[in-house]
């Protein structure tokens, strides 16, 4: 932790909210695509982003620098989210009719939207990638988040859900082996990107 | 040489940079000699690279609202801080109560002249408290010098608080507690107050912290915090009787009774939320009731 983020941190122990939102400028963008990856709809992400956040603010004096303060700030989103999914996961398990959050609607629609002339193909991979994701269970959708994008190393990720590094490395490699199966399955689109992809030498 | 397996184990993390450089190299030979396998990395290089732009700019408002909300967390904390109990003074008062028991021990036993030692030992305050509860009384009177009390004593019976409301309007040096019920529990043996008895395991709940008076304070907005969601309304000590069973220097134990597996799971969610380092393990019930055993501790070893 750098001097200036002490400072920042220390001034919103004592309750001054500017120098929070000042130490949380460059995290909550971050903070509000995991609750979106996780939560699969922006109301739901906007609200638990913001739960997260306050709880960060109300409980700063615990923060003991012991990790990163985004480090620590992630884990409280990420434990926020799973927690959601939880108690939605139970109510749903009560309604027989409604249709599940891991069905294949969403890639459904993806085969149905509107031709390239009307939407990117880039816009096009992505929303065909993003319900793929939506598809994955929830601590497979955990680490792509992390470490795709929010850009963190496998330690990282490890020390945000308290699991160690080797097991994080095996569920990546199985949450994008998960990925490319749906993917592949459902798109021929997806093919010619990769062919459109390695063509112009991406390394990405 | 490694087979397509290993290969394929590990496509990730060379994609990702996180191979060590040794595996890495072997990987490479690998990859240029199997099609299916460089195929397979051609694949999840695009699935990540896709992956890497899907993040999403904040909703418009998103400030705005999350500034309301920070203005509203400071005010209920600062209220919360006015209207919540005086941590240290209950720390005291607890262990008050702990040498009242013992006194009272010594008296039902008959041992006067212990008790008399054991009193001038004792500060001026604890005494005050003693003779009351003596007396069944159930206003308080407590000075607060007798602060360096509660490290001292660590083997006397456990003491039970319930239904407590401490207030804060009251000068620093008196402490009024109008429910006496639960705490004279072991005087007035009521220490059934209704709960149902569940047979099982309890939740021990161990959490270091470097400020234990604070963790106290957090543990018990959040059961406050319960109590307001609860539908029949009730202040959550009437539903959650917390149970000072022993303090000792820097650390302190708390047992919570709940009585529904909603407010177990949700008061232990909150906690982990604001501890996510708490260690949390499943240990035989050691009353009649199962509890959430919270062991505070700022030293590793505890």
């Amino acid at each position: 932790m750098d001097e200036r983020e002490k400072i920042l941190v220390e001034k919103s122990a004592a309750g001054d909210i500017n120098a929070f939102e000042t130490l949380i400028q460059s995290h909550q963008k971050k903070v509000y695509n995991i609750a979106l990856r996780m939560t699969k709809n922006p109301e739901d992400a906007q609200e638990l982003s913001q739960d997260a956040l306050v709880r960060a603010f109300t409980a700063i004096k615990k923060f003991r620098g012991a990790s990163s303060f985004a480090t620590w700030l992630y884990r409280i989103t990420m434990n926020v989210c799973t927690d959601f999914l939880r108690k939605r996961n139970k109510a749903v398990v009560f309604s027989i009719e409604q249709p599940g959050y891991e069905n294949e609607q969403a890639i459904q629609i993806a085969d149905n939207d509107p031709g390239p002339d009307e939407v990117s193909e880039k816009n096009q991979l992505k929303k065909l990638v993003r319900d793929a994701m939506d598809q994955l269970p929830p601590e497979h959708r955990q680490v792509l988040i992390l470490r795709d994008l929010l850009d963190l190393t496998y330690r990282d990720i490890a020390n945000t859900l308290n699991v160690n590094e080797g097991t994080i490395k095996s569920r990546i490699n199985r949450a994008r082996e998960s990925l490319r199966k749906v993917i592949v399955s459902r798109s021929e689109l997806f093919q010619d990107y990769v062919v459109k992809l390695n063509r112009k030498g991406g390394d990405s | 040489m490694i087979k397509c397996e290993q290969c394929l184990e590990n496509l990730s993390a060379y994609v990702d940079g996180e191979l060590p450089e040794e595996e890495k190299k072997k990987l490479d030979i690998h990859l240029k000699e199997c099609s299916a396998c460089s195929k397979e990395l051609e694949l999840v290089k695009a699935i990540v690279s896709v992956c890497k732009d899907l993040t999403e700019e904040l909703p418009e408002n998103f400030e705005t609202s999350l500034h309301k909300r920070l203005e509203k967390a400071k005010e209920d904390i600062q209220v919360r801080k006015r209207k919540a109990f005086d941590f240290r003074l209950i720390t005291q008062i607890a262990a008050g109560f702990i040498i009242i028991v013992t006194l009272g021990l010594f008296i039902r036993s008959g041992m006067g002249k212990a008790t008399r030692k054991s009193s001038d030992s004792m500060p001026e305050g604890s005494l005050r408290i003693a003779e009351q509860a003596e007396n069944m009384n159930t206003t308080l009177a407590m000075s607060s010098r007798n602060g360096d009390t509660a490290g001292s004593v660590t083997t006397s019976p456990s003491v039970t608080i319930a239904g407590t409301q401490v207030m804060d309007d009251q000068s620093e040096e008196t402490v009024v507690v109008p429910e006496s019920e639960g705490i004279f529990a072991l005087f007035s043996e009521k220490a059934d107050i209704g709960f149902q008895k569940i047979e099982g395991h309890d939740t021990q709940v161990k959490i270091e912290t470097e400020d234990v008076p604070e963790a106290i304070k957090t543990i018990m907005i959040i059961e406050e915090k319960l109590g307001e969601n609860n539908d029949e309304n009730k202040n959550s000590l009437q539903n959650l009787m917390v149970e000072y069973g022993g303090t000792r220097e820097g650390s302190i134990e708390m047992e919570l009774y709940y009585h529904n597996d909603e407010t177990w799971h949700m008061f232990l969610n909150e906690l982990k939320i604001i501890f996510p380092d708490m260690e949390v393990k499943s240990v035989p019930a050691a009353g009649k009731r199962e509890q959430i055993r919270i062991i505070l501790s700022n030293n590793p070893e505890y």
